[in-house]
């Protein structure tokens, strides 16, 4: 909840500061931090793995690129001036009015006001799909209990606040997506590599053709 | 540290950073000392002897100079980005020992119950992958710095700086895989134990691996024989010109810190972190004893590593920029992606770790030469002009304006 | 409760995005805000993931980093190309499509 509010607070100032400031390299820093936050909204969501992908995709890669063709465009900050017919009072209040009234009627019709569908199944049922969807063994799934719990805590007597919390704790693991990744979505993971390469082919041909005379 | 009560973990994670931050500024200043001596060593003269017994308080007049030295902020760079870079550079050194176990565990009774403190700060569950996603922001410092400098120069030398860091990324991840691949976890504390005799060291099942991580290393934090960004350019320029005293200093040491915590990272990974043959029964037995003869010989191996740093530093002549992508790209990520394919397959099919080496030590000379034929002979028919052929020679590329 | 905290967040961050790609005429800049919005649809991603406790929430949001890091690649590359030929990114000035 605290790692919540402060991630939450810089992600939003930061993200504030990019859409604000007039030199592109300070914006392209202010987006650095937004990624920094999001990744430590991951964390704190329990997503380690999510997390750690952020910062080596986003905020490693992505942002160094953004710099690199910021740079070498050379542009000052003479180049913008912000549209003067638009208002972006009126374009904030809007959306988001949109975006939580969607939020709103999705929270009201499908999740559980208790604290999710989690704790609506019986721990035995949980357990199971643990085993199913997550492949786990009965020995990983011990190990896991014995690690947040404390050995000797027995896999039947758990409430649902530990299996609960045994869940959560599980799914951000580092296998149990590697499991689903191979599973579940090996049609996304190999059309994906597709993409990838379909990009580098394509910037490649981009880059490489030569500068037409301006007209 | 699953079952120590929070108020044991609390402090003994305070204590444990405290101990390592300042080890790690510590070993900074005796890798300034070592650097100077060794290399005066190498060229048959005499390094620093006269500031302290043996030239060891060398390092401090050193950091005094560079305190004294006026520290001025040229009116022309960006004061924001230009204060800020050298800042960047030095906060991934020192994060990256936050997951590195430093040894094995030291018992401690606290409460009246026994407990067991393993050296280390944090056993994360992604381990490695934090270590790479603090690495990659190794690349910031260097091209804030070069931009926020005003300078064509150093820019340039800058951006190649940081494209040869973004370049080398890719080996150094992908050669990690076979590791973790065999042992089946990312913990860094797991890499380390799956090591625990001597034919389990990762170095022996992985070594065209291990060769391209360190290679990559060196490349990452820029070091010889991969410095063009600070010396080719010294003549005009380098990424740290226009950065004089403190700032100029603070790049200096994140550089020495890079090569401690990849020193680090190095024998955890694959020179068996604090196992040394013979003495694993003792390391593990969670004494006091074990705890510190473990640390001891963690810092053993990493001296040995640096030292070979250094050693390198002053025997290899300084790579092209061209030759230095070609090796990046061409040789290294081959490798490191043959290894990864071959040991899956080998591992799945014989379980053994000896099938494993023999055949990725093959794999690898094949795929080298493989690839080293390829490309000479596509480049036989065609003269080979690097695109950035532009920046090496000074002039602007054709789009920059000003 | 706290699933309720993260959409917020994430409508939020999606609303500024927004406003950045309406308001701002760098071409670059606009670009940084669509990365906005995507960060927001994968934090929502992950807040219900966490919610229902499937992982599928988060191998989802590894192939949108994926998918966005092949569309800044390609995106900025169509920038530079189009900054030779018209030496500006403001969008405003880029007007005509011969050239």
């Amino acid at each position: 909840m605290v790692l919540l509010v402060i991630f939450g607070l810089v992600a939003i100032c930061s993200a504030i500061c990019v859409v604000a400031f007039k030199n592109p390299i300070h914006s392209a820093l202010a987006l650095i931090l937004t990624f920094f936050s999001q990744a430590g909204l991951f964390i704190a969501l329990g997503a380690h793995f999510v997390a750690a992908v952020q910062v080596i995709v986003y905020a490693g890669a992505i942002m160094v690129l953004f710099l690199f063709v910021i740079m070498l465009l050379n542009l000052g900050s003479l180049q913008d001036t912000a549209r003067q017919n638009i208002s972006a009072i009126k374009i904030f209040v809007l959306v988001l009015a949109v975006l939580l009234a969607i939020e709103g009627i999705t929270v009201a019709r499908y999740v559980d006001q208790n604290g999710g569908v989690i704790k609506k199944q019986s721990t035995d049922v949980i357990i199971q799909r643990l085993k199913d969807d997550f492949k786990m063994s009965d020995e990983d799934i011990k190990h896991s209990v014995e690690e947040l719990y404390g050995k000797g805590t027995s896999v039947s007597n758990l409430t649902s606040v530990q299996v609960t919390g045994l869940v959560h704790g599980e799914m951000g693991k580092t296998e149990r997506i590697g499991t689903l990744l191979f599973s579940k979505f090996v049609l996304p993971f190999e059309v994906t590599s597709f993409i990838l390469i379909a990009a580098l082919i394509g910037v490649i041909s981009i880059v490489n053709r030569e500068p037409q005379e301006a007209a | 540290m699953e079952n120590l009560p929070l108020s044991l973990v609390l402090i003994s994670s305070i204590i444990k950073i405290l101990i390592i931050v300042h080890m790690l500024l510590i070993g900074v200043m005796g890798m300034i000392w070592a650097e100077r001596r060794v290399s005066a060593w190498i060229q048959d003269r005499y390094g620093p002897n006269r500031v302290g017994p043996q030239g060891l308080l060398q390092p401090i007049a050193d950091g005094i100079k560079f305190l004294l030295k006026e520290d001025l902020i040229p009116e022309h760079v960006d004061k924001v980005v230009y204060i800020l870079a050298p800042a960047i550079i030095l906060i991934p050194a020192l994060i990256t020992c936050a997951v590195v176990p430093f040894g094995s565990e030291i018992p401690v009774s606290w409460d009246g119950q026994e407990y067991r403190i393993p050296l280390q700060i944090a056993d994360i569950d992604i381990g490695i992958l934090y270590i790479l996603a603090i690495t990659s922001l190794g690349v910031y410092g260097v091209v804030l710095g070069a931009w926020a400098s005003n300078n064509k120069y150093s820019f340039l030398g800058g951006l190649r700086a940081s494209a040869q860091m973004v370049s080398y990324e890719l080996p150094l991840g992908l050669s990690i895989v076979g590791v973790l691949m065999l042992s089946e976890s990312l913990r860094l504390r797991e890499i380390v134990l799956a090591q625990s005799s001597f034919l389990h060291w990762n170095f022996l099942t992985h070594f065209p691996s291990f060769l391209v991580f360190i290679i990559a290393v060196f490349a990452e934090t820029n070091r010889l024989p991969f410095d063009l960004a600070e010396a080719e350019q010294e003549l005009v320029g380098g990424y740290h010109t226009e950065y004089s005293s403190m700032k100029f200093a603070m790049y200096f040491m994140a550089e020495y810190m890079h090569m401690i915590v990849g020193s680090v990272v190095v024998v955890v990974l694959f020179l068996g972190g604090w196992y040394f043959p013979g003495l694993e029964k003792l390391v593990d037995s969670g004494t006091l004893v074990g705890g510190l003869l473990s640390f001891i010989i963690v810092f053993v191996k990493t001296s040995f590593f640096l030292f070979f740093f250094i050693w390198v530093r002053w025997s290899l002549p300084r790579f092209r920029y061209d030759q230095l992508m070609n090796l990046g790209w061409k040789v290294l990520l081959p490798i490191a992606l043959t290894s990864i394919v071959v040991t899956a397959v080998v591992w799945v099919v014989s379980e053994s770790r000896l099938w494993v080496g023999i055949f990725n030590v093959i794999s690898a000379v094949v795929v080298t030469s493989v690839v080293t034929t390829l490309v000479s002979m596509r480049s036989k028919s065609k003269v080979v002009i690097e695109d950035d052929l532009d920046i090496v020679s000074g002039d602007s590329p054709s789009f920059m304006t000003r | 409760m706290l699933l309720q905290y993260y959409m917020v967040l994430s409508a939020l961050l999606f609303t500024i995005g927004v406003i950045g790609v309406l308001v701002r005429r760098n071409a670059i800049i606009i670009f940084m805000c669509i990365e906005i919005m995507l960060n927001a649809a994968n934090l929502l991603f992950v807040a219900f993931s966490r919610e229902l406790g499937d992982s599928s929430g988060q191998v989802i949001v590894f192939f949108v980093m994926t998918v966005a890091a092949a569309e800044v690649a390609i995106g900025l590359a169509i920038i530079v190309s189009v900054f030779k030929n018209h030496a500006t990114v403001n969008v405003d000035e880029i007007k005509s499509m011969k050239g």
